[in-house]
């Protein structure tokens, strides 16, 4: 005696496969049991027929308008608040924060896409570097003493490792340069404008790079492109 | 990751061969496919759903009222591994609000999540009318709208091409056999009752 539920799996190809093949034999030796399989068959296909059916009608204006709107808000509010760089910001840049992007880019060589400098007005400096997937960081001012010591092949391929397992207000330890390891905390998440996921993670404590340089705080964004988590943005707060 | 991406495409898994066939997807693709949208798409499949959960009130309405809230919630919501699963609770939530509403139900005598009552409506609208498909899928979501609650939901819940562990969830029902027989007999009654329509 065969179960019609198991007839049923069978024919919505559900089944488990270890059982299709004794499933398959006992339906094939018995025309009850094909009768029964091929109401399956016939309803399943109805059922998503008519599912679709039912997707290709246009929505009703006013709930189409709402998630057009919906997702305009959203990306909107992600790429005001998570993707802070915005050109005009450039005008309120100190003219020496300025001249040292310039430098910095100068120096930089071709690889670098986008940088910017940026110094706030308040007692918290902030530097930040934003770039796309596929850069290849150099520098050489002082100010970027960072960029320099950073070990970027190394903390990708660590990252990458650990970037989706990640859990909001989690600790864990990664290369920055040669032989140095830093305590980080996972923060925030966004989508970019390409709608890749991206995190953003903040040293747990003031970060000497260099034996002579500045402590500082860091927050670095890690973006996913095609499977593979790579930096993107580095700020020195 | 591994385990993110197994319990995401179990619960998003197709239980239809033909569509499983046709799936074609990337690493990125499937990662993209894991984040939660507010799309077309997703709202398109709870309109089909709900023509399941309501019986002669209007379905966009249960997918405007749900939108809303999970919208409201976004936060809340972005992340979550089934925010199909929440829409489905707030419509059923929604639907039994309206009858109540509409005839002054004592709110102890209605389940949190409504699986297990039977809502009749003495209400308004034409679903089949409503939604404005082709005369031949009329006829069906005509007879399937004539059947019991129960299985107007689960196969609705069908047609938008659930897997089982995701019908359970949507549902209520404690085990996935209980799942599995009555999207069986539900099946077999619509297949009886297109034969004698």
């Amino acid at each position: 005696m065969l179960d019609e539920i198991k007839i049923m799996q069978f024919a919505d190809g559900t089944l488990d496969p270890s059982e299709k093949e004794e499933v398959k034999k006992k339906i094939d030796n018995n025309p009850e049991y094909k009768k029964i399989l091929e109401d399956y068959i016939y309803t399943g296909e109805l059922l998503n027929n008519l599912g679709n059916e039912i997707k290709s009608v246009p929505l009703p204006k006013y709930l189409d308008n709402k998630i057009i709107q919906f997702n305009k808000s959203t990306s909107k509010i992600k790429t005001e608040s998570k993707l802070s760089f915005s050109f005009l910001n450039i005008f309120n840049i100190k003219y020496s924060a300025i001249a040292a992007a310039f430098c910095f880019v100068f120096m930089g060589g071709f690889f670098a896409n986008q940088f910017v400098i940026n110094q706030n007005s308040t007692s918290q400096k902030t530097q930040q570097a934003s770039k796309s997937y596929n850069f290849d960081f150099r520098g050489g001012s002082s100010s970027i003493n960072f960029y320099n010591s950073f070990n970027e092949k190394r903390f990708n391929k660590e990252i990458n490792i650990i970037a989706d397992k990640l859990k909001k207000k989690e600790e864990f330890e990664i290369s920055i340069s040669e032989g140095e390891k830093a305590k980080f905390k996972y923060t925030d998440s966004f989508k970019d404008k390409n709608s890749n996921e991206c995190k953003i993670i903040k040293s747990y404590k003031k970060i000497k790079i260099t034996a002579d340089g500045d402590e500082n705080f860091f927050s670095l964004t890690i973006c996913q492109n095609k499977n593979y988590w790579s930096l993107v943005a580095i700020n020195i707060l | 990751m591994d385990q993110q991406l197994r319990k995401k495409m179990s619960t998003n898994s197709l239980p239809f061969n033909n569509y499983k066939n046709n799936l074609d997807l990337s690493i990125y693709d499937i990662i993209n496919f894991m984040k939660n949208s507010l799309n077309q798409d997703f709202i398109k499949s709870l309109v089909v759903i709900a023509a399941g959960i309501s019986k002669n009130s209007d379905p966009y309405e249960l997918v405007n009222g749900a939108f809303e809230y999970i919208k409201k919630n976004w936060e809340k919501y972005e992340e979550h591994p089934n925010l199909k699963a929440i829409a489905v609770l707030k419509m059923k939530g929604l639907f039994i609000d309206e009858i109540r509403k509409n005839k002054n139900v004592d709110n102890n005598l209605v389940s949190e999540d409504g699986s297990d009552i039977e809502i009749t409506d003495s209400s308004q609208i034409d679903i089949v009318e409503r939604i404005q498909i082709s005369t031949e899928y009329s006829k069906v979501l005509k007879i399937i709208q004539g059947m019991g609650d129960k299985c107007r939901e689960i196969l609705m819940l069908a047609a938008d091409e659930m897997d089982m562990k995701e019908m359970q969830i949507k549902t209520g029902v404690n085990s996935l056999g209980t799942v599995l027989s009555r999207l069986s007999n539900c099946r077999k009654e619509l297949r009886e009752r297109i034969l004698h329509a």
